[in-house]
């Protein structure tokens, strides 16, 4: 069974469909990152699987308890971090972890643990008696994570968590993300920047105006895009020799740059073309010593996908 | 009771904060220089362990109604303009705990104030005022307290993001004129020997002043706090559902009826009269305020309208509307503005045809909330232009009564026309027709476009359900 599960789930404001009849599934352990531009309607759906905003339509369930009855039921066991937030003040880190975990209902006994391991966690330890206005913004950031940490939710829904830090901040969080990862939880986040998220997620959601466009495993999405694969060739010498025989093939391939070590390509079609480019080179004496096809990183996934979404759209 | 209390994660929170000790030093400082001063300037009084009570009393209704009160109004405020308050909404704590939790944990140094000061007061009283007036004034301070507290936490929910902490000025301004009200009541108070002296009739019973008040504190402070608890759990829900709409004014016309209804059958029998209709009216217009429907509540509705043809669409979408339910809401008060108007002896035909002017009138208001409803998506300052046009439906006909000296031109106004009657009745038949026609002609054009706004509502739902079909 899925942990969230979400069919035909419609926000409206008005006339204005915030999201659009999606369907979304993440089994436990998945890290799934939600793409989009601004306004494509991430914070909403994020803001409904948190139960902090109520579907115009559509059925979401958490773990199996639906969001809008057993609301209570999935606050325990889910941390959302929301992408405007701070933290109270007035009070000091473990004060604040403290009430988090009182709230959430930690046993007495563990409090204590958890927010050491929490504070470590993140890298705080050393603030501990500090009051929170005194941190900065990566430090309230990746306390936020802390006040999530304490109480060990199973489902992490993180909307665009680095947004306004710093590099360094942001190689932190990033960290702390890769770590809860690699210990199963299961993490819903949201980026407007590809690059954050990269490398991390199991599976990606490619929002658009309000629908999920593609959603699959970040290879799945790779596997099924259509279009042209990037193909380098390097070759010993004679490279514009090699070019102009590509060129003049009648494979479905383009050149489109050459440099002293390699001749890089866009193949349309199967593999079975790049295979025919290695045949035709070798044939005609070019020594080629590396073929290979640049696999496309989530940010060129998602121009793809966003480019094609915006050609099927009338005007 | 150990959840909502005892073992309150939110009290925690506001022990961690306003329990430090530098903080709490300094307001017990000013707390023991207050009580050691109140005792100093009264050595030497006539009777110093009564002037201490009094003294004591009014710090503790400052402490009670006013201190506390503020800052129970100023916890979501302050959730909402420093953005924790996404974390507030998530915590897995009941309405109730949460409640609880922002009443007594904002007001944990007050309340340890209240508790010192509540033994001055017995030890104070006890030899001047007697037992059952004590106790029955206890009564009142806690149940009015415990009213200011609820209205003010329920008056400042608000689930919208706010960018900076704004004041609450209604508030603010509420508490300027209390405070000399308080004063005086306490002045009133103690000259009636505490209440000893003061009875007053409700319906055919005599009931002790402090209790009746109590009673309607108390009346108003759990409906008060039965919406704080709906605003925890149904958030984007509007205050009052129907049947909480129609409840609450029945058990507000009811408690009024009790207390003006002996004095109608006493003196003054029209002003009385007519004072009750604009109070309960008054009431009407506030639960207006606290149920209304919006343009996404109208979109919502539109979806399980779908199919239907023109005629029947408007039908229920009027029942569903803020105008549908303005008018249960008016034939609630319109019944007991009929007893009362039948107790002060005042004609069928007057009372009738006032009756059908404030209805009229009170359309026109709830006209123009149902405009701002369905606009305000369009446009952000649509209730200016609205409130405005209001303002100036009351208060335009008083103005020009008192520029050109002419009392009936006030009638225009429903405030003028309840002074007029009252100054000097019967308005003649023909005034009451021309007033009828004036406030007809006012609402027409606001009815004209709500209609036309849900026919486009109509109208844009089927577009939609169309192209999602397709």
């Amino acid at each position: 069974m899925s942990i969230i599960d979400a069919r035909g789930l419609r926000k409206e404001y008005g006339t204005l469909i915030a999201v659009k009849d999606i369907d979304l599934q993440v089994e436990q352990g998945q890290v799934v990152g939600l793409i989009g531009p601004n306004g494509a309607g991430k914070t909403t759906l994020l803001r409904i699987l948190a139960t902090l905003l109520r579907p115009t339509r559509g059925k979401v369930s958490v773990f199996g308890f639906d969001i809008e009855k057993d609301y209570l039921q999935i606050r325990k066991q889910i941390g959302y971090l929301p992408d405007f937030f701070n933290l109270y003040n007035d009070l000091t880190l473990e004060e604040c972890l403290r009430f988090f975990a009182k709230s959430y209902e930690v046993d007495s006994a563990l409090i204590g643990g958890r927010i050491d391991a929490a504070l470590d966690y993140v890298e705080l330890e050393d603030k501990r008696n500090d009051l929170i206005r005194n941190l900065s913004r990566g430090m309230v950031q990746r306390m936020g994570l802390a006040t999530l940490l304490v109480r060990d939710p199973d489902v992490y829904l993180l909307d665009e968590p680095a947004s306004g830090l710093d590099p360094k901040a942001r190689i932190q969080l990033r960290e702390i993300l890769r770590k809860l990862s690699s210990e199963g939880k299961t993490i819903v986040i949201s980026s407007h920047i590809l690059t954050e998220l990269s490398g991390f997620c199991s599976h990606i959601a490619i929002m658009h105006r309000g629908q999920i466009v593609r959603h699959g495993s970040v290879d799945e999405i790779r596997a099924n895009m259509e279009g042209a694969k990037v193909v380098s060739i390097s070759v010993l010498d004679q490279h514009e020799e090699a070019a102009d025989l590509i060129r003049n093939s009648d494979l479905p391939v383009t050149v489109t740059d050459i440099s002293s070590s390699s001749i890089t390509t866009e193949v349309r079609g199967g593999r079975e073309h790049i295979a025919s480019i290695n045949k035709l080179l070798v044939q005609n004496n070019i020594k080629v010593y590396s073929l290979s096809e640049d696999k496309a990183d989530l940010e060129d996934l998602y121009m793809a996908i966003s480019s094609d979404q915006e050609e099927q759209e009338p005007a | 009771m150990k959840k909502l209390i005892g073992n309150n994660p939110i009290i925690q929170r506001y022990r961690f904060s306003s329990m430090r000790p530098k903080q709490f030093w300094m307001y017990a400082a000013v707390y023991i220089i207050v009580v050691l001063l109140l005792l100093f300037i009264n050595i030497g009084a006539r009777v110093p362990s009564e002037a201490i009570f009094t003294q004591i009393l009014v710090f503790q209704l400052l402490i009670l109604w006013v201190w506390s009160a503020s800052n129970t109004s100023s916890a979501i405020r302050e959730e909402n303009a420093d953005q924790t308050y996404d974390f507030f909404r998530m915590l897995p704590l009941s309405a109730h705990q949460k409640a609880v939790g922002i009443m007594v944990g904002k007001n944990l140094v007050a309340l340890l104030f209240v508790g010192i000061n509540f033994v001055l007061l017995i030890l104070f009283a006890l030899p001047s005022v007697g037992f059952v007036q004590l106790v029955q004034l206890l009564i009142m301070v806690l149940s009015v307290a415990f009213c200011a507290n609820t209205v003010s936490l329920l008056s400042s929910i608000k689930i919208e993001r706010r960018k900076r902490k704004s004041g609450n000025i209604l508030l603010l301004l509420l508490l300027l004129f209390m405070i000399p009200a308080l004063l005086g009541g306490i002045g009133g108070l103690h000259n009636s020997r505490w209440g000893r002296d003061v009875g007053v009739s409700f319906y055919i019973f005599e009931i002790p002043i402090l209790l009746l008040i109590s009673s309607v504190a108390l009346y108003v402070g759990c409906w008060a706090y039965a919406g704080i608890i709906r605003k925890f759990i149904k958030e984007k829900e509007c205050l009052f559902t129907r049947r909480g709409a129609v409840l609450f004014l029945l058990g507000c016309e009811v408690i009024l009826l009790g207390i003006i209804g002996p004095q109608i059958e006493g003196g003054e029998r029209l002003e009385i009269n007519y004072a009750f209709w604009i109070g309960s009216l008054f009431v009407v217009m506030l639960i207006s305020f606290g149920a209304i429907r919006t343009y996404d509540n109208y979109w919502d509705k539109s979806r399980m309208l779908g199919g239907k043809g023109q005629s029947e669409f408007l039908r229920k979408m009027f029942a569903h509307s803020n105008s549908g339910l303005a008018i249960l809401l008016f034939s609630i008060w319109a019944l007991f503005s009929a007893i009362s108007a039948t107790k002060a002896g005042t004609s069928a035909f007057e009372a009738g045809g006032v009756m059908a002017v404030l209805l009229l009138s009170y359309m026109f208001l709830v006209l123009l909330i149902e405009l701002w409803a369905l606009y305000r998506p369009d446009s952000e300052n649509i209730g200016v232009l609205l409130s405005s046009i209001f303002v100036v439906y009351i208060a335009l006909p008083m103005i020009c009564a008192i520029m050109f000296d002419k009392d009936s031109l006030m009638t225009a106004s429903p405030f003028g026309l309840i002074i007029y009657l009252c100054e000097e009745p019967p308005l003649p038949t023909s005034g009451l027709a021309l007033l009828l026609v004036y406030h007809i002609a006012l609402c027409i054009f606001p009815a004209v476009k709500v209609r036309q706004h849900w026919l486009r509502i109509r109208e844009t739902r089927e577009l939609v359900d169309r192209e999602q079909g397709s």
